[in-house]
């Protein structure tokens, strides 16, 4: 009864916790494509406040990492402060043979023209 | 409510938000004479700096701070000067003096929207990427066709289905109806364009920079005004793009990143390599495109191997012994050139990084969706 009763809070605590991470990631890490232009970069700054890091994806599997900085008096966007990355897609992955254990795997995009 | 009370009131908010805040003119109720007044006291006890002189006098070890040997031939309508001034964070300093007519020297504006369904990229100007990232997109007859596709919103119709010809403000009034709080219909639905011939006469800009950059203790603030492009004309603050597609307009930039409106003349809100500068660098380093309004130098986002820097600060910001502390511009479609500013600038009485003295007319706010700004020009 006792091992059963833990088994249950352990899977009901395991819940919360995926609940938690999704939606942390959500507010974290939000994704292009749900409206024009910076609306995407707006969104995840959305519940920080300035200077806090921020990092949205935007098309093409790119990654942008940054800081939340004034656009306006009073909102904040997500500005940019390293190079574009990419997140590398599962089908490349799994064609090199690679998993992904701890979250997108990203790579400096160092373009060349 | 129906859509069009709704976008009617959508469009009133976004607007008098605009006239109250504008995005890089000075809505403080100064008038332009207001300031040129202001300009031509602190002028009186200025004196005229070869560039040169300049040039060596003001630099740190690291060549931080501006180099007027930098800007282009024609730049300014007068001779840079050194007047006082104070910045927003209360130091009195000296600062560079720039007075400009609102055109980019070297060249004539445009072309802003294309003419009909069928016009090609060379007809038409540029636009934000829908992402907000990388390369502007061509504003071909082709892409205004398609604006409902692009944006996901089949109300967007830019052009007449009968004649294929693109809907753009085609006079001096359509550029400024376009550019009021209550945005009239008749001017919804439309390309944006503005000639530099609808400027005032007398239409001049004044930047006032300090000839030494201050380190800022709070760089908190809206960048309205990143800075002065190496042609003499601005390089702006974020376009309100929002609100620009709120009214189902384009504000259309030409190939450069830029376009015009009556209060700010011609400004930059993106770098596609117009203005860089032509002098190569050593080290092939990012070449600069303008300096922010703190002082500091803003280089491009690319290296001439294509690399961006690898690691900014927050304003986009970054220092090395040859240029000191400078920033790295964003990519055109970004929205945006630094993230705040640095050091510290003359206050205009609208906050960091506040348009310069000798902004905008009185009650002129800032045109739909135009940072301040009226539509684009032709």
């Amino acid at each position: 009864m006792f091992l059963m009763k833990s088994k249950c809070d352990f899977s009901r605590g395991f819940r919360v916790y995926l609940t938690g991470l999704a939606l942390l990631l959500t507010a974290s890490f939000a994704h292009a494509h749900s409206g024009p232009l910076n609306n995407v970069a707006m969104k995840v700054c959305e519940a920080k406040v300035r200077s806090q890091a921020c990092q949205y994806e935007g098309g093409h599997n790119d990654l942008y990492i940054g800081t939340c900085q004034y656009i306006s008096d009073t909102d904040l966007i997500c500005v940019r402060n390293k190079p574009i990355q990419k997140i590398e897609s599962e089908k490349a992955a799994s064609e090199e043979g690679h998993e992904h254990k701890d979250g997108p795997k990203i790579e400096d995009e160092t373009p060349a023209k | 409510m129906n859509f069009s009370n709704y976008r009617s009131l959508i469009g009133a908010i976004a607007f008098s938000a605009f006239a109250l805040g504008g995005c890089n003119g000075s809505s403080d109720g100064a008038t332009k004479q207001a300031d040129t007044k202001a300009i031509t006291s602190k002028t009186e006890a200025a004196k005229t700096v070869a560039a040169p002189a300049a040039k060596t006098a003001e630099k740190t070890a690291a060549s931080e701070g501006i180099d007027l040997s930098m800007f282009v031939k024609d730049a300014f309508t007068q001779e840079p000067k050194v007047v006082d001034c104070e910045t927003s964070a209360g130091t009195k300093t000296t600062c560079y003096q720039f007075i400009t007519d609102g055109a980019p020297a070297g060249r004539a504006p445009g072309p802003f929207c294309p003419r009909t369904t069928t016009d090609g990229a060379e007809v038409g100007g540029a636009w934000f990427s829908k992402e907000g990232t990388g390369d502007l997109v061509d504003i071909t007859g082709d892409f205004i066709l398609k604006l409902a596709e692009y944006y996901g919103d089949e109300k967007w119709m830019v052009y007449d289905a009968k004649t294929n010809k693109v809907r753009y403000t085609a006079t001096k009034e359509a550029c400024l109806g376009a550019a009021k709080p209550d945005v009239e219909e008749e001017y919804m639905q439309n390309c944006i364009e503005c000639e530099l011939s609808y400027l005032d006469d007398d239409f001049s800009r004044t930047f006032l920079i300090p000839t030494t950059p201050i380190p800022a203790a709070d760089t908190a603030g809206r960048v309205r005004t990143a800075g002065i492009a190496l042609d003499g004309t601005e390089l702006s603050g974020s376009a309100p793009v929002d609100a620009i597609l709120g009214a189902y307009t384009i504000a259309a930039f030409d190939d450069c990143g830029g376009h015009i409106n009556v209060h700010q003349g011609y400004h930059y809100h993106s770098t596609t390599g117009c203005t860089d500068t032509t002098a190569k660098t050593d080290d092939g380093y990012a070449p600069l495109i303008g300096y922010a309004a703190d002082g500091y130098g803003i280089y491009a986002m690319k290296d001439a191997a294509g690399n961006e820097a690898a690691s900014l600060d927050e304003c986009r910001g970054t220092t090395d012994d040859v240029r000191g502390y400078h920033y790295r511009a964003a990519s055109p479609s970004e929205n945006m050139f630094i993230g705040c500013l640095h050091g510290e600038v003359v206050s205009s009485g609208r906050g960091p990084g506040g348009p310069p003295p000798g902004g905008r007319p009185p009650g002129g706010g800032p045109p739909p969706g135009h940072d301040g700004e009226p539509p684009a020009k032709k």
